[in-house]
């Protein structure tokens, strides 16, 4: 294994052909992931707090958008944007364009997760004070409920970076240019260095996921940890909608169940 | 007042609130007690629509709850509500805490709103403490803080919720000078509490509640020495495993 | 080319969930065993697999395991028809196992101190203290989040394509460069993997609360 002769490759792997070509390599993982996830931050936000919602038109789009994405490999998302985006748009779209959208779908339904954890995580005596203290439940979620909210978010989402930055190596198939798909190029051209290009493809990753997930496991020691699945994907909160829901009261005595609480 | 008209409630099939009918009149103290699980904080909670009634109708301040036409959310701005947990908001300070609502609710300035939550702070005792977070408040000081948030608002009704179950024994006392201090100034106060000592000093009134049923209503004496209800008399003897009370009320209302 | 696909992802799916739960529990145990070695092994192996993505070692077992077998095991490997598959199945098992080993971890720390002493009062050996009390309590409480890794577990059999294991998405692919309709092809792979996904998931909904029942009667409703 010759690593100083692959070692002169370090700048491919780290940034592509970036001063003399578009960026590449790790580089482009990071900024794939960064992208994705703050396109997706205000979709995934208001998908998560639609799904708490009490009303069935509200609530039953933003589901089924969280559960197919979900139970969706990333790597059929990337096809159809990279296949069937321009079909559609009647224009092609370039591939690193085509990545970071089905990326940011894909991130979308885990954020709304994620959100909708967070906010449920929030106990409920919060709302109550605030709206008791005359407060709107605008406002009551913009002062009170979001600010927590957010707090308890933080260590989920950034190991939700880190797997979703893990993610974006499956981008290589449609030729992104990025820290897997430049060790494969390199192995090729140098097929008796083929060890010392995957041990880089390897560092490269472990580097950027051991030192952002061991960041998320210290705000989580700092912060608490909270267990998305421990909450059960039917809990409904119609106190974080921000406009009441006028029902009338029902005839029969018993109000309908699995709505909790009844109204408000 | 607050006026009840056969308010029932469900939940589910539990019949939680059956045909309440009660009457609050300004300035009054009412203490209402009960075996838990009696209904009483939800009665509480449906007097700020915190709960929902299913059946008959909440008139306050001579406000319709059930009307579509009452603004909740002013309405609410009224009534003040303390919580046995106190449901301070852990990310701001004490001083935060009290000046939130006023600011975004009623409009006051920064420094109106600043000066008012001092003299609240100053009045129960912790003025001292205007820069703590809620973490490091002991119980007693957390729920003298909630206090103060409600008071804030200038509210005409004020609503204790077991304020002082969740507190240590020891920090009893200093949250119900408050309270006792609140009350002789006319305040009107619904409080849902075991404080029998709290109820004989102050209250006007005392409820007895049990299974979702008011089932006494009278001055303290009348309840607690000299019940009339079967199901009053039981669970006043179990509350007073010792006969304490010896000398009727102290010093009137 | 759509039906061999579905079976080789089934296949895939099934053989990589057995092997990455035994090979899991193993890691797990020796994350949590006294043996420092063995600790310090098992935080090893996860640190590495859980922080390089599932396709590297796709890949890796593809491209170079062949190469660093010693005895031309290696040749024979590449000469196998099937390797892709193989090679997928140990990627994905590799990546897999080092997530079901941290949430079963975190299992054994749920369980009540009380248990282990019961087990050990009752005269049981290390090895029946794990196979009768312990490892099933673990199973049982890390359900929910066991058959979430499952189900992405099923879902990345998709990145076996990468190495031209004959799966569903590959399949999907080679039909869109034959044939161009790679739209129906698409679709009905992606309406595939939702509806396998959905029932994996309202089985272990089903799963879960049988054992929950079971649980319920046990030892737990006695706490108090």
């Amino acid at each position: 294994m010759d690593f100083p002769g692959s070692f002169s490759n370090i700048k491919f792997y780290l940034l592509g052909a970036y001063p003399n070509g578009p960026v590449g390599g790790l580089l482009l993982n990071i900024v794939l992931a960064i992208l994705a996830i703050a396109f997706s931050f205000l979709v995934g936000a208001l998908l998560g707090y639609s799904r708490l919602s009490c009303r069935k038109y509200i609530k039953v789009p933003s589901v089924l958008y969280i559960e197919i994405v979900r139970a969706t490999p990333l790597i059929m998302l990337i096809f159809w944007f990279y296949f069937f985006l321009p079909y559609v748009l009647g224009k092609n779209i370039s591939v690193f364009w085509s990545a970071v959208i089905a990326l940011s779908i894909y991130a979308a339904a885990y954020e709304a997760e994620i959100f909708r954890a967070g906010i449920l995580a929030v106990p409920r005596g919060q709302m109550e004070a605030a709206l008791t203290s005359g407060m709107t439940r605008y406002q009551a979620m913009k002062f009170i409920v979001f600010p927590q909210a957010l707090k308890i978010m933080v260590p989920s989402l950034v190991s939700f970076f880190v797997s979703l930055f893990k993610d974006t190596s499956v981008t290589f198939i449609i030729g992104v240019i990025e820290l897997t798909q430049t060790g494969i190029i390199v192995s090729q051209r140098q097929p008796d260095k083929m060890y010392a290009s995957y041990l880089c493809v390897a560092i490269g990753y472990f580097i950027v996921c051991f030192s952002m997930s061991h960041l998320a496991r210290m705000l989580e020691k700092k912060i608490g940890v909270f267990d998305l699945e421990s909450y059960r994907p039917d809990a409904c909160r119609d106190e974080y909608m921000l406009m009441p829901t006028h029902r009338k009261i029902p005839d029969e005595k018993v109000p309908a169940a699995g709505c909790y609480p009844p109204g408000l | 007042m607050i006026k009840f008209i056969n308010a029932s409630k469900w939940f589910n099939n539990h019949h939680v609130l059956k045909n309440i009918n009660l009457e609050i009149s300004k300035g009054e103290v009412v203490v209402i007690c009960g075996p838990s699980g009696a209904g009483k904080s939800t009665l509480l909670r449906t007097i700020n629509r915190l709960e929902r009634i299913d059946d008959g109708e909440i008139v306050v301040d001579s406000k319709y709850l059930s009307d579509p036409k009452t603004n909740l959310t002013t309405l609410r701005a009224e009534i003040g509500m303390v919580f046995q947990h106190f449901n301070l908001y852990p990310h701001k300070t004490a001083l935060k805490n009290i000046t939130l609502a006023p600011c975004k609710v009623r409009g006051l300035t920064r420094k109106q709103a600043r000066e008012r939550a001092l003299k609240l702070l100053e009045r129960v005792g912790l003025l001292h403490r205007q820069d703590a977070f809620p973490s490091q408040l002991s119980g007693g000081e957390q729920q003298r803080v909630a206090i103060a948030r409600s008071l804030a608002m200038e509210p005409k009704v004020m609503l204790f919720d077991e304020p002082t179950s969740a507190l240590d024994p020891e920090l009893i006392t200093d949250v119900l000078d408050v309270m006792i201090s609140l009350a002789k100034e006319g305040m009107t106060m619904v409080v849902v509490t075991h404080e029998i000592g709290f109820a004989q000093k102050v209250a006007d009134r005392v409820v007895f509640m049990d299974a979702g049923e008011v089932l006494e209503v009278g001055c303290p004496p009348d309840i607690f020495i000299n019940p009339q209800h079967e199901r009053t008399r039981e669970f006043m003897s179990k509350v007073f495993h010792i006969p304490i009370f010896t000398k009727p009320q102290e010093e009137g209302e | 080319m759509i039906i061999t696909g579905i079976k080789i992802t089934i296949l895939l799916m099934a053989i990589t969930s057995v092997t990455s739960l035994l090979l899991g529990t193993v890691v797990a145990i020796m994350r949590i065993s006294r043996i420092k070695i063995l600790r310090a092994l098992g935080t090893i192996y996860v640190e590495i697999f859980r922080n390089i993505p599932g396709l590297f070692w796709v890949i890796f077992f593809y491209f170079i395991f062949p190469e660093i077998l010693p005895f031309g095991w290696g040749a024979r490997l590449n000469a196998y028809p099937n390797y892709p598959v193989v090679a997928g199945v140990m990627g994905l098992t590799v990546d897999n196992a080092s997530y079901v080993s941290d949430i079963l971890r975190s299992g054994r720390l749920a369980i009540p101190h009380g248990q282990r002493e019961a087990a050990i009062s009752s005269g049981l050996n290390r090895v029946q203290q794990y196979i009768y009390v312990l490892l099933p309590q673990m199973f049982r409480a890390t359900l929910p989040p066991l058959g979430t890794r499952m189900v992405h577990n099923f879902k990345n059999t998709s990145l076996c394509m990468a190495i031209t294991a004959p799966e569903l998405t590959w399949a999907t692919q080679q039909i869109e460069s034959l044939t161009f309709r790679g739209i129906e092809a698409t679709t009905m792979a992606t309406l595939f993997y939702v509806g396998l996904a959905g029932v994996m998931a309202s089985i272990i909904i089903i799963l879960e609360k049988v054992l929950r029942i079971d649980i319920a009667k046990s030892a737990y409703q006695t706490r108090g």
